[in-house]
């Protein structure tokens, strides 16, 4: 389910990445808020542990294994807050040091590993097995936490790659990044989660809560009984539809040029008619008079990569300072 | 003199595996598993620590260079075509020369993205994947039942994306080669990454490998009293149970961490030193990567 560098256009990389630091901020001022001092260790060693967690795999019968991702479990265990900086600390880990999962990709293995599977498994969980008693219902709710939220993540993931041929392609329309269309990406990626790797991350989760419970409950998260405060949910419903601007197409609203604006609203507003072009910028359309097209590009690119290099010069003489 | 009684299963012959000084333990699937995870991980870790002094990254200050890698994985993800994307493969195996980065290791590590690169391009020559009768692939060659075209298209949106991923992952590679881990995450923390991040990031890899060796003892302790591995529901129960230790375990060391770092002064917030200056040097490296990264808008 960790998707590598390549496989995704710059533009789903960027929007996810956007969705996911509002749920970064809020986890992590969070978990700050309740653990305090302890939180840097805490979150470290819950990292840790869903590191080793998605490295060892599961036996299975006929002498197969599976791939445990561990989202409900760290969820659970530590918190859906707690979980998503647990799981993406693991995530950044895998990507930078170990080459699993792409770095471009980090903010999109976050959305549905850290973000989907952390939230559908903790809620999964507490919805099964709130105000019931008895190890049946702990091993149903675990087992459904863990099989809803792997099959989640990864419809996320198949919606993800088989977005990538209708939103990324050349001009011979020839796909440029992952190259199958949702009708392939949805069942490849999804048949085997709901046949094969779900009920493995279910019976995981399962037995390693059921241990828990029996052996040392207190391990289990508990939520302090709080009203839900309905901003949180609005920023969860908001970044959880933020991907669907992949799905639009044209520019953002408001930013149209004169033309478009006439085509949508009949009429060009007179302060904007005076004001369009009043300012092109110094190489408009990356030209430089008197030069060709290739070489004004290259020259625009000289230009950009100094003014990059003027700008941390500055940065580190204001910061040194 | 008592007899001594053997027990049933002893007698059997296809029974359990003997464990005499002569033969050698049979190991269960989760110790082979356990002791290939430790294995891949230290071997991962391993080149790092080995890693050249002396090269032309390893002169580079470490934000420059952390910052410079991804640029040029950016670069890769902005670009459109296989000539390019061929270029910027080609720029970074002469960085990864200039680098004195081992071919053979850098090859290791980017070969399993492209084996799942190549799996993933396979079925694009299949026409069980629907739509792609426009491209002219009406002849091919029967496989299995199935029918395989090659066309220039298909060979292209293949090439594309192994190209993509080789261009995108090579660089990452070059630089964990040339970097060592204390030196990496010190670049990280010149990025716009908050030092919390960073701190965390570095303390999770250290636990890793403390995780790691619980697991590792444990394993070997339960190789010492099993005679029969073969079973799956004491697999997975020892599973279960081990990790369940590893949350125990996780939770008591991060408060004793905890303690011991409140007993030497943290209060929660992290100061970092602040770094030395760039160098012209690495003004010049972050003017080059920044100039390929607008280029490759383009191509």
């Amino acid at each position: 389910m960790h998707i590598p560098d390549g496989y995704l256009s710059p533009k789903t990389c960027g929007v996810l990445f956007a969705a996911m630091v509002p749920v970064w901020y809020l986890a992590l001022r969070r978990v700050e808020r309740t653990l305090d001092v302890e939180r840097l260790p805490f979150l470290a060693f819950s990292a840790a542990f869903v590191f080793v967690m998605m490295m060892f795999n599961f036996p299975l019968p006929g002498g197969t294994t599976g791939h445990v991702a561990g989202g409900a479990l760290a969820a659970i265990v530590l918190g859906p807050w707690a979980g998503v900086v647990a799981m993406s600390l693991a995530l950044f880990l895998q990507a930078i040091l170990f080459g699993d999962g792409g770095v471009t990709a980090f903010g999109a293995n976050s959305f549905n590993m850290a973000f989907v599977m952390s939230f559908t498994g903790y809620y999964v969980y507490r919805t099964l097995n709130r105000g019931r008693d008895g190890t049946r219902w702990l091993w149903a709710a675990s087992f459904a936490a863990g099989y809803a939220s792997v099959n989640l993540a990864a419809l996320a993931a198949a919606v993800e790659l088989g977005l990538q041929p209708s939103i990324a392609q050349s001009t011979t329309g020839a796909p440029l990044y992952a190259p199958y269309p949702l009708s392939v990406t949805v069942p490849a990626v999804l048949v085997p989660h709901l046949l094969f790797f779900g009920p493995v991350e279910g019976v995981a989760t399962a037995l390693v809560v059921s241990f828990l419970a029996r052996t040392n409950a207190d391990l289990l998260y508990r939520p302090a009984e709080a009203a839900p405060r309905p901003m949180w949910a609005v920023v969860v419903v908001m970044a959880l539809l933020t991907p669907l601007g992949l799905l639009a197409s044209g520019t953002a609203w408001g930013e149209w040029s004169v033309d478009e604006l006439h085509t949508i609203a009949g009429f060009i507003p007179e302060g904007m008619a005076r004001l369009e072009g009043w300012w092109e910028g110094l190489m408009p359309g990356y030209t430089v008079s008197g030069m060709g097209p290739s070489l004004s590009y290259i020259v625009s690119a000289f230009i950009g990569s100094a003014a990059v290099v003027a700008g941390i010069y500055l940065v580190g003489k204001v910061w040194h300072r | 003199m008592a007899q001594v009684r053997l027990p049933e299963w002893m007698n059997g012959t296809k029974g359990p595996a003997r464990t005499t000084g002569l033969m050698r333990p049979r190991r269960g699937f989760l110790e082979k598993n356990i002791e290939g995870v430790s294995f891949l991980v230290r071997e991962m870790v391993a080149p790092r620590v080995r890693s050249p002094h002396k090269g032309l990254l390893q002169s580079i200050d470490q934000r420059a260079r952390v910052g410079g890698t991804l640029l040029l994985v950016l670069s890769g993800a902005f670009m459109k075509e296989i000539g390019p994307l061929a270029g910027l493969l080609v720029l970074t195996l002469v960085l990864a020369l200039l680098s004195s980065v081992s071919f053979s290791a850098l090859f290791k590590r980017v070969l399993p993205a492209l084996v799942l690169a190549a799996v993933v391009a396979v079925p694009l020559f299949f026409d069980l994947i629907g739509g792609q009768a426009s491209d002219g692939g009406t002849a091919g060659v029967e496989v299995l039942g199935y029918r395989v075209v090659f066309t220039v298209e298909r060979l292209g949106t293949a090439g594309l994306l192994m190209t993509r991923v080789a261009a995108m992952v090579t660089p990452v590679a070059v630089l964990l080669l040339s970097t060592r881990e204390s030196d990496l995450f010190k670049g990280l923390q010149g990025l716009p990454v908050p030092s919390f991040f960073v701190t965390a990031l570095f303390m999770t890899f250290r636990y890793v490998f403390v995780l790691l060796k619980v697991v590792e003892d444990t394993s070997l302790s339960r190789r010492a009293r099993t005679i029969d591995p073969s079973r799956l529901g004491d697999a997975q129960r020892w599973f279960a149970s081990r990790a369940g230790l590893l949350v125990e375990r996780s939770l008591r060391s991060s408060r004793e961490v905890a303690m011991a770092m409140s007993s030497r002064g943290f209060t929660g917030r992290i100061r970092t030193l602040k770094p030395n200056g760039l160098k012209a040097r690495d003004y010049l490296w972050i003017g080059f990567v920044s100039f390929v990264f607008f280029i490759s808008i383009g191509l």
